[in-house]
């Protein structure tokens, strides 16, 4: 799957950059017009007064000769002081039109005709004289303003009109900027709704952005979750996802759990190699996974095991599970060559199930009714009965208590003694692991190490009872009998590889000597001769420790392996021992194997031998040691000590309770 | 010869007018709805001067030693308020001046500059000067250069 990059886009990380630069130019040009606008209003201020003073100067002037004038005429209305302050105002106006400022402000407005303001105010004083000499009611005495209004007024009058008019086009010129200053403004509006928009744009534009973004991380988180469900071989669910499927289901509905297991996959890996075995899986989980209906969770736990999560009753789990078995029975083909391959199949359906059973327990019950369904013989179906849970229930309580057993001592080890034929001496002891459940009675040993190795306890308890060994060995040392201990090894440990460390450990504790402890392995014990496994068998007998084949006679006798790894002892199954008085073909096996291992060097002890007949007979024919209730039952320490340094055998007291 | 008497005489009169004011002349007329208060040169003696530097808007481009009572001075004896002035010169120039100019600057009715007593023929008898020696940053300024009103004739306070 490809992880969605984020930055897709090559230009999105400019954009915000981008943005920034588009709204300082905005600013900047919105300022620039901001600013126009502002000088307008102090240009429109700026000397408006100026012309029309040089205007009114005519006004002013055209007052005074009025005033005189009536003054002159009679005219009771106009004293003498209306006519001074006319001339006054005039004065000051002629004074003020003639300084600089005033002269450039008009010359600005294309007046040119100011130097008539300065012959006026030079010649302001003849005025002032003849303002003086005028009379009330005399019009002769008029005549030297007339003059003086002859001389100037036409000048005056231009001058007052050139300003006129240059105020009226400062005024247009003042509208063209007032119009200009409006557009300046529509402008900055238009700017303002621009930079408003492209804010509002940016913002849709991250918006969508970061909800396709949302969108792909949630498609990538989807496809993560999927990949961590998912098995890589076949793509159906994974035991995770079946881990948690089942957890959450809830116990009111109606659904079984299924467990598939392959029978013989390990044939179709080793003869036909890796890739055909992958092929089988991929094909069984397509038709497991062709069967499922909505709701059911079809995964595979890992090797050749599956579970199914089958939603619906008990009936539609019967037709899945018929199915399965009868379409994978069909078998597939691997490189054009035919794979015969079967499955079965345990099932725990709700309406089977206990009170107050969880899934999980549901989970153990299917994996008993499987256990049950290879029982009988593969290539077939179980559901859980009462008696196949209570077998699950059984094993979980004794997974569950095994460690607690070993502390409190309810997991103890007894030894029955191995004695010499010839001489009916007592020559080495096997150590027995002994459950007595005080709920349970006494747990068979078998069940016991199977519990043990599911609870992955069966290294603890190997080495409590290598340490118990070592113990009896330490105390009937004391005593001055040298015994050497055997003890029970289940093959799995031989594949851990600190297992030699661990029990060299102890046996060094204990400062046993050489041959002084055997480790018995059953004959398919040597099923896997890896690296490890030989890298401990070798690690523990430059340790000085013994191996002997247990149960020899007994399913598959591998010759082979009996020569490839050097093994001390050889013990002879039960099986053999209860016919050798009955069958002379048994007779004869026995007595070829004895040969044989007395040829490679090797003890052989006959098991279980229990009648004196039997015991006869092995010596008869050659066998040198036996163990069994005809000599001795296993024992525990205080009972085995005085049997030990006192009486002579065979013992005749049966007080202890037989394990095998 | 009547004509010639009559004509001494009022030369004489205005000889001796002219230069000497006179405690009851009326400077400018502070106006509201109160009715009108006459700022006479009694007023002003009363009320006392400021003298400082500043431009003279109209003139020149020079700072000129003025003399005259505060604006805010004349406003408190009237027992006026408002938030705007409107000045009307003699030559009926009018232009609105707010009030807060009063209270935060010390503008003044300028009756005298550089020395001399301010007629209507040099723009006065009351020229409203603003401080623009002392705050620069009012120089050439326009708004404060049109209200800098000469021959300032009423304060129509509203």
């Amino acid at each position: 799957m490809k992880i969605p990059r984020l930055n897709a886009s090559g230009l999105l990380w400019i954009r915000f950059p981008a943005m920034l630069g588009l709204l300082a130019v905005m600013l900047v040009v919105g300022q620039d017009g901001v600013k126009k606008v502002a000088d307008g209003i102090n240009l429109r201020l700026f000397n408006s007064a100026r012309f029309e003073e040089a205007t009114r100067s005519e006004m002013e002037f055209n007052d005074l000769l009025n005033k005189a004038y009536r003054f002159t005429q009679g005219d009771g209305t106009v004293s003498r002081e209306d006519v001074r302050f006319a001339l006054d105002i005039f004065w000051s106006r002629m004074d003020t039109l003639r300084t600089a400022s005033y002269r450039d402000a008009l010359a600005s407005g294309e007046v040119r005709e100011t130097a008539i303001v300065s012959r006026v105010f030079a010649s302001l004083p003849r005025l002032d004289a003849a303002v003086l000499a005028l009379e009330a009611g005399n019009p002769a005495s008029y005549k030297q303003v007339g003059d003086f209004a002859m001389e100037f007024q036409a000048p005056l009058l231009e001058y007052s009109d050139r300003s006129y008019t240059a105020r009226r086009n400062q005024l247009r010129e003042l509208v063209e900027k007032e119009r200009q200053s409006l557009d300046d403004l529509r402008s900055i509006q238009i700017e303002f709704v621009g930079l408003s928009c492209l804010v509002l744009i940016y913002v849709l534009v991250e918006l969508s952005l970061s909800r396709r973004i949302n969108r792909r991380l949630k498609v990538a988180l989807e496809d993560k979750r999927r990949l961590l469900a998912s098995d890589h071989l076949t793509g159906i669910a994974n035991r995770r996802h079946f881990e948690e499927a089942l957890a959450e289901q809830s116990m009111q509905g109606s659904f079984a759990v299924v467990l598939v297991d392959l029978d013989g996959f390990k044939g179709v890996n080793d003869t036909l190699g890796h890739a055909a075995g992958d092929h089988v899986l991929k094909a069984v989980a397509e038709i497991l996974d062709s069967l499922r209906l909505e709701g059911d969770i079809v995964s595979r736990l890992g090797g050749d095991e599956f579970a199914i999560l089958l939603d619906g009753s008990r009936e539609r789990a019967r037709h899945y599970a018929e199915a399965a078995v009868a379409r994978v029975s069909t078998g597939c083909f691997f490189d054009g060559k035919p794979v015969r391959i079967s499955a079965s199949l345990g099932i725990a359906h709700i309406d089977d199930a206990r009170m107050g059973a969880t899934p999980e327990q549901m989970m153990r019950d299917a994996d008993a009714a499987l256990y049950v369904a290879k029982a009988a013989g593969r290539n077939c179906i179980r559901f859980t009965t009462p008696d196949i849970m209570a077998m699950s229930h059984r094993k979980q309580a004794l997974q569950v208590e095994i460690r607690s057993a070993i502390e409190t001592g309810q997991i103890d080890v007894a030894f029955q003694p191995i004695v010499s034929l010839a001489d009916g001496r007592v020559t080495s002891l096997e150590a027995l692991v002994r459950w007595e459940h005080p709920d349970l009675g006494l747990i068979d040993p078998h069940e016991l190490v199977v519990a043990a190795e599911q609870a992955s306890e069966i290294l603890p308890l190997t080495l409590f009872v290598i340490e118990r060994a070592c113990n009896i060995r330490s105390t009937l040392g004391a005593c001055g009998r040298d015994l050497q201990v055997a003890v029970n090894v289940s093959p799995r440990l031989l594949t851990l590889e600190r297992f030699s460390d661990a029990v060299i450990d102890v046996v060094h504790r204990h400062a046993v000597q050489r041959g002084g402890l055997l480790l018995e392995l059953t004959e398919d014990a040597m099923m896997d001769e890896s690296e490890t496994v030989l890298r401990n068998i070798e690690h523990l007998r430059d340790g000085g420790i013994d191996f002997a084949v247990d149960d020899f006679g007994r399913g598959y006798s591998n010759l082979g392996r009996l020569a490839g790894l050097e093994f001390r002892r050889v013990k002879l199954d039960k099986s053999l021992i209860d016919n050798v008085t009955s069958s002379a073909r048994t007779v004869d096996i026995v007595r070829g194997i004895g040969r044989m291992a007395a040829d490679l060097g090797m003890d052989v002890v006959a098991e279980g031998v229990e009648t004196a007949e039997q015991f006869a007979a092995l010596q008869s024919l050659g066998i040198p040691f036996a163990q069994g209730y005809h000599f001795a039952r296993p024992m525990k320490p205080l009972l085995l000590l005085p049997f030990l340094l006192g009486k002579p055998l065979p013992v005749e007291k049966r007080t202890l309770r037989a394990v095998r | 010869m009547r004509s010639i008497l009559q004509h001494l005489l009022v030369l004489a009169t205005l000889l001796v007018s002219a230069p000497f004011a006179h405690a009851d002349d009326v400077l400018f007329t502070v106006r509201s709805a109160k009715g009108d208060f006459p700022v006479t040169e009694a007023v002003v003696e009363k009320l006392g001067t400021v003298t400082y530097k500043a431009l003279a808007p109209g003139m020149d481009d020079a700072l000129h030693q003025v003399r005259g009572p505060l604006i805010r001075d004349v406003l408190k004896a009237a027992g006026v308020e408002g938030t705007t002035a409107a000045a009307v010169a003699l030559d009926k120039y009018e232009v609105e001046i707010p009030m807060a100019d009063f209270t935060t600057l010390d503008v003044i009715a300028a009756i005298e500059m550089d020395g001399e007593r301010l007629t209507v023929r040099s723009k006065g008898p009351a020229w409203i000067i603003y401080p623009t020696g002392k705050h620069t940053e009012l120089q050439k300024d326009p708004v404060y250069e049109a209200r800098s009103i000469w021959q300032l004739k009423d304060l129509v306070v509203k």
